[in-house]
């Protein structure tokens, strides 16, 4: 995936949350909302690789702590360690239409919940707890949004998906 | 071989490693100066260029739903309007005491010098977003710091006849800010019960439950307080000014290894419904 392509990613995650915060609400269940940018991360990196991957989720990561009431750099890292980790996938995770998505959004889910409470503690900075009964509703609901949002990914890759100079070497 | 031919050579063989661990080093180095220094004109310059879009684009769905609302409202005003057209004529003959009833109000409201509702000098805001994670509850408003707005100014709004305490600005950008809600968890507010004067300290449970914590309440208090109180601010030590309302009882109990009573309250405002907001200058 080309420089431009890159840009491109982040700045749809950026756009993913701005949405959630403006309109998220109305798509709330039980008050919670689906975390559509690290859905879309997610899929992406694990279609055009880790190097795309962490660039991608860093500067989304860095937008949304400008929106969110936690410190500047926090979702930042969480973004950046997910779009590593799912692009080491790339090219060794065979996708079905529904179970696999599900699985890799219920792993991103869960790694984004733990780097969240570690990091907390790492930095000692006085966070919430996490681990509450809305995780368990995020869990769910990002599991069920990940299999459209999964079909629409690929139909983007088939779009924007071509060799050349990039960062993927 | 030299040291930096040969650390050029590493870098290009671990290209993937060397920007990952670049970019958590960006990222932690972030967070700590956050936590330690305060980026925080950084964060607001920012916070300012993010929260504009936030705010076209809440502007943009605002639109479409009251389009769409519009189109059901029409049909039924077309509706009330028939009816209206009935009721008018046995109207027709209540107007006069109206008028009479409303001269006897004005000259009894200038009699008595009724203040205004609110007290406060106070700086109205508009709720343009929300928090996008689920692990905060930050409440972002269209006002900011060429309005006015600075941090740690008190936020109130207006529900079902009762103006209750919002939270208070913890970002302000140039022209929108954030508001913390006072369910965060780090969130702590010297109160007192409304009726019995018991003083306590309400604290947020955290960011999706919508009940507070009254800590601190001696249990002599008890006989005292029933369900439904009212808790407001008691203005010690505090940058919240005196009386402004909170929540309500909604759970007493007591343990008997405890010295304090556990109160849960809830909060007079609804913050799923919150669209307008006021912010308190400090000056009356």
């Amino acid at each position: 995936m080309n420089v431009k392509t890159t840009a491109f990613f982040a700045l749809i995650i950026i756009a993913l949350g701005i949405l959630q915060s403006t309109l998220g609400n109305f798509i709330a269940f039980f008050k919670i909302k689906p975390d559509l940018a690290m859905i879309v991360l997610v899929f992406l990196t694990t279609q055009f690789g880790s190097m795309s991957g962490m660039y991608v989720g860093f500067f989304g990561g860095i937008a949304l702590d400008l929106l969110t009431g936690g410190p500047l750099g926090l979702f930042a890292f969480i973004f950046t360690t997910l779009g590593f980790i799912f692009g080491l996938g790339k090219g060794s995770i065979f996708f079905d239409p529904i179970f696999i998505p599900m699985v890799i959004i219920l792993g991103g889910t869960v790694l984004k919940y733990l780097l969240y409470f570690f990091l907390g503690i790492i930095f000692s900075l006085n966070l919430p707890f996490p681990f509450h009964t809305g995780f368990l509703i995020e869990v769910l609901y990002n599991c069920l949004l990940a299999i459209p949002i999964f079909h629409l990914i690929m139909s983007l890759k088939r779009r924007f998906s071509r060799p050349g100079v990039g960062f993927d070497g | 071989m030299s040291f930096s031919y040969r650390f050029r050579e590493y870098v290009k063989r671990n290209k993937k490693a060397v920007h990952f661990f670049g970019l958590l080093f960006i990222s932690s180095a972030t967070i700590f100066l956050n936590s330690t220094l305060g980026l925080s004109k950084v964060q607001e310059a920012g916070f300012t260029a993010v929260s504009n879009v936030q705010g076209f684009i809440s502007g943009i769905g605002s639109w479409f739903g009251q389009t769409i609302a519009s189109i059901d409202e029409l049909r039924r005003l077309k509706e009330d309007y028939n009816q209206a057209k009935e009721k008018l004529a046995t109207y027709a003959g209540l107007e006069r005491n109206l008028v009479k009833l409303e001269q006897e109000n004005r000259s009894l409201r200038e009699q008595l010098q009724f203040a205004q509702t609110l007290e406060f000098s106070h700086l109205p805001a508009q709720v343009i977003g929300h928090d996008p994670s689920n692990f905060y509850s930050t409440i972002t408003i269209n006002k900011g710091y060429m309005d006015g707005v600075r941090e740690e100014m008190p936020v109130i709004a207006f529900q079902n006849g009762i103006f209750g305490l919002v939270g208070k600005v913890i970002e302000a950008g140039w022209n929108t800010s954030v508001i913390k809600p006072i369910m965060d968890s780090t969130m702590f507010i010297s109160s007192r019960f409304q009726k019995s004067r018991y003083e306590g300290l309400v604290v947020g449970k955290g960011n999706n439950e919508d009940k507070l914590l009254m800590q601190y309440v001696k249990k002599i208090a008890k006989p005292e307080i029933s369900l439904n109180d009212l808790v407001v601010t008691s203005g010690y030590n505090s940058l919240y000014p005196k009386g402004l309302t909170i929540g309500r009882v909604s759970h007493l109990s007591s343990k008997d290894y405890e010295t304090s009573l556990d109160i849960e309250l809830e909060p007079v405002i609804n913050f799923s419904k919150i669209e307008y907001v006021f912010l308190l200058k400090g000056d009356r």
